[in-house]
């Protein structure tokens, strides 16, 4: 309780029990002691806030709360603070810490440098977890932070007194209400794109074995030039393998019950043109097997060549909001030049008639250029990519996201 | 305590506390002297002047010469409000081991702040603009006493931003390659002690000896990326020194004595610069600007009771009874808990929500009618409007009283 000292300037929420409970519990899968503690703060953070947000949101009947958005991958608490979020097309960026005084904000560089992950506003929260509660002391904008913040390259942290916030978090609702418009951005130059082998040599570089003997505390984000460092977060394949490096460290294993927070990454390529000789990988079912029989529904519009090659696979998209999964098909046609046509879908589970929303399909080259993107909207019934052929031995990358959470999956045609 | 007769003494003395109580007028005589040459210069317009514009006078000066005795005069304006502001936090409390003079002294320290914040162009006056911002400073320091007092030493280092761990060491005189040395232990200590429990921060105990070892290590390995590394620390120098922090920390919480805006009574020498008179050329003109200004606000004022006042009727009687709990009896958000049987969370949200609608009200009048491109930091000072609003209506005073 805060006894006496609150204002209604701030807003100040109670953390559910149960927020409370699983944060830790999830928390226990991260790597070392402090960023553990780190996951912990943000998902307190995180979870109360949307938990706030969605009584609210309903109270008013606004549009529910829309967290698409890569970057706010619970794995990044394992090298640094903070998470994004996208309610109502404003891009908000929470920024915990556990300090009793409320003298500073302090953003670390990548919410406000790179490109793709500034946010409009940058919320302080002074999270207490003894108490319970989390207050929301301030806030301020990406313009603001640039204009004004000073910056400090010990931490590459952009810092800013409390004086220089706003204290009620009200004025922002008003303001997004009222004039949407608000210039919230600063300028920002474009991070250079990595070559592959640049990013395989920033990865190697960074690779906990390597940082460990370094340091503990020189967290991988300072061991190499920021424009590096940006640059392979900004891309997901990149990111989501460096992130991974450091959950798969046998030295840090994670409790057995590791929550689906992690990527998961098949490390050996599917082999599809296999599959022709009914050669399966685990976990790539028939759909009558799948489906059961009699499900019709599931064929493909387009009609089926006797030749052709069906499968499919559960994929589990459990996220720390909440558990979801999907079912991804794919579907093989040989095609008389030896080449082979291939379609990919994603279905929703047996029982299920809707796609979870804002579920993404990626597919992505071996070197992680993006080809195909598509994303499901509210009550889907499924979302594919466009058709593509390709010669034997073409190595290409699907990916399935829903809320940060990313399962990648390889092939080889 | 007697109220302060002419602008001369509103502009130039300072509460005198006798004990813990009000203890009498204590004028400094610099400040009564530039206030009085003020004065005459002024003479030469029309009209007498209210101290709200000799308040928006002062604050305009202060903000093209912070060094100059536009402060003190703000700060011997403000002596008022800040002592009221600390009176009822006092009273707010039945067992507080605070005084009013700590919780005067708390307030004060916060005047630059307040300053530096304040901005009458959508029409607040600094007086209850200050007011709120006095209590709120009170409330902000005494929270955090009340939770540094709670916590163990090793509790209390975790709970620490950055920038208050680094204030507590240059104000306890440590230079700055001390300062970055300790910063790092400290970052180091974090780093390894972590809480083993999600909800028992507070009272971490004193780290094993296997646990400063390993701070040490870590401060070993890191302190040569320092500009002045120093010689390798023992684990029993990692727990001197962070011990030293947390003492540090608290006592930069509790400082013993404040003079930052203290008079000096009879002590009429002060450096040097400080008697050089302000330049004052302009000082009739922007009286009169600071008077013309006044005149519009109050036309405004006036427009904006009408509107809150409007959006306050259309409220449900349960929303305007949580403002008249909060605004008018000066409940804390539990004592209306316990009035109307809900959580005190939910009189947060509620009073929140209530808040807002009627910021929204003001925001999007003035959006219509004054043409004003809305920012976050326009909104922010239609806030403060509001507040101020809010507190003098439900006290029942006409909202927006006298001097400005």
């Amino acid at each position: 309780m805060l006894s006496g000292f609150e204002t209604p300037i701030q807003l100040w929420l109670e953390i559910p029990a149960t927020v409370q409970s699983t944060a830790w519990q999830q928390s226990q899968a991260f790597s070392t002691a402090a960023s553990r503690w780190n996951a912990y703060l943000n998902q307190l953070c995180v979870e109360t806030f949307l938990h706030w947000w969605r009584d609210t949101a309903q109270s008013q009947s606004c549009e529910a709360a829309q967290i698409a958005d890569p970057s706010t991958s619970p794995e990044l608490w394992e090298v640094m603070n903070g998470v994004a979020l996208t309610l109502d097309h404003t891009r908000l960026v929470l920024i915990p810490s556990e300090a009793i005084d409320t003298s500073e904000l302090r953003t670390p560089q990548e919410w406000v440098d790179i490109p793709s992950w500034a946010g409009d506003y940058y919320l302080a929260a002074q999270v207490n977890p003894d108490e319970g509660w989390i207050r929301f002391w301030g806030y301020t904008s990406h313009h603001q932070i640039k204009a004004n913040a000073h910056y400090e390259a010990g931490d590459r942290t952009y810092t800013l007194p409390s004086d220089a916030l706003i204290a009620d978090l009200n004025v922002l609702w008003v303001i997004r209400q009222l004039n949407a418009q608000e210039v919230t951005r600063g300028v920002l130059p474009p991070l250079p794109e990595l070559t592959i082998e640049q990013a395989e040599l920033l990865l190697e570089q960074l690779s906990p074995k390597i940082s460990q003997e370094m340091s503990m505390l020189q967290s991988p984000r300072l061991m190499v030039s920021f424009e590096q460092w940006g640059s392979l977060l900004q891309n997901v394949e990149w990111r989501s393998r460096l992130l991974s490096h450091y959950r798969s460290t046998p030295a840090m294993a994670p409790q057995a019950d590791t929550p689906a927070l992690a990527t998961v990454n098949t490390s050996t390529p599917v082999r599809l043109s296999q599959w022709f000789q009914n050669v399966f990988e685990a976990g790539w079912e028939s759909l009558e097997s799948l489906f059961g029989e009699a499900n019709l529904a599931y064929s493909f519009r387009r009609t089926e060549t006797a030749e052709g090659i069906r499968r499919v696979k559960l994929v589990s998209l459990e996220t720390t909001f909440q558990p979801q999964s999907a079912v991804l098909m794919i579907s093989l046609t040989p095609e008389i030049d030896g080449r082979v046509e291939v379609q990919v879908q994603l279905r929703p589970t047996p029982g299920d008639v809707y796609l979870p929303a804002d579920v993404s399909l990626r597919l992505l080259s071996v070197a992680s250029q993006p080809l195909q993107f598509t994303r499901s909207r509210q009550q889907d019934n499924y979302i594919q990519l466009k058709r593509f052929r390709c010669l034997p031995g073409w190595e290409f990358i699907v990916q399935i996201e829903l809320n940060g959470t990313i399962v990648t999956e390889h092939f080889i045609s | 305590m007697r109220h302060r007769q002419n602008l001369i003494e509103l502009f130039s003395t300072f509460v005198q506390f006798a004990g813990d109580r009000f203890g009498g007028w204590l004028a400094d005589p610099r400040l009564e002297r530039s206030m009085k040459a003020s004065l005459q210069q002024a003479a030469t317009t029309v009209r007498e002047l209210s101290e709200g514009i000799w308040a928006l006078h002062w604050h305009e000066h202060w903000r093209k010469n912070p060094t100059g005795s536009a402060a003190n005069h703000l700060s011997a304006y403000l002596q008022e409000s800040c002592y009221w502001a600390a009176y009822k936090m006092i009273n707010r409390f039945t067992s507080t081991p605070y005084k009013l003079s700590d919780c005067f002294q708390i307030a004060i320290a916060d005047l630059p702040k307040i300053l530096n914040r304040f901005s009458a162009a959508q029409g607040s006056s600094l007086k209850a603009y200050a007011s709120a911002a006095f209590g709120t400073a009170i409330r902000d320091t005494l929270r955090q006493r009340q939770e540094a007092d709670i916590c163990s030493d090793w509790g209390l280092l975790r709970k620490l931003s950055q920038k208050r761990f680094a204030d507590a060491l240059s104000k306890a005189g440590l230079p700055n390659h001390k300062v970055a040395q300790y910063s790092l232990a400290w970052n180091c200590f974090k780093t390894i002690y972590v809480p083993s429990k999600g909800t028992a921060t507070r009272q971490l105990s004193r780290p094993e000896r296997s646990t400063w070892e390993a701070i040490a290590d870590l401060y070993n390995r890191d302190r040569l990326q320092l500009e002045d590394p120093g010689l390798p620390c023992s684990p029993e120098v990692m727990e001197q020194w962070l011990s030293f922090c947390a003492e540090r920390a608290r006592a930069y919480l509790y400082p013993s004595a404040l003079s930052l805006n203290a008079p000096k009574p009879g002590l009429d020498e002060g450096e040097l610069q400080d008697d050089l008179p302000d330049p004052m050329a302009d000082a009739p003109l922007s009286l009169l600007i600071a008077a013309e200004e006044a005149e519009v606000r109050d036309s405004q004022r006036s427009q904006i009771n009408t509107v809150l006042l409007n959006q306050l009727e259309q409220m449900d009687t349960q929303a305007q009874q949580l403002l008249q709990l909060y605004y008018g009896d000066e409940l804390t958000q539990q004592q209306i808990a316990q009035e109307l049987g809900i959580k005190q969370y939910a009189v947060s949200r509620r009073l929140s929500k209530t808040r807002e609608i009627l910021l929204l009200a003001l925001a999007s009048w003035s959006q219509q009618t004054l043409h004003i491109s809305l920012s976050s930091d326009v909104v922010s000072n239609m806030n403060d409007v509001l507040e101020e609003w809010l507190y003098s209506y439900f006290h029942n005073a006409p909202p927006f009283t006298k001097g400005v």
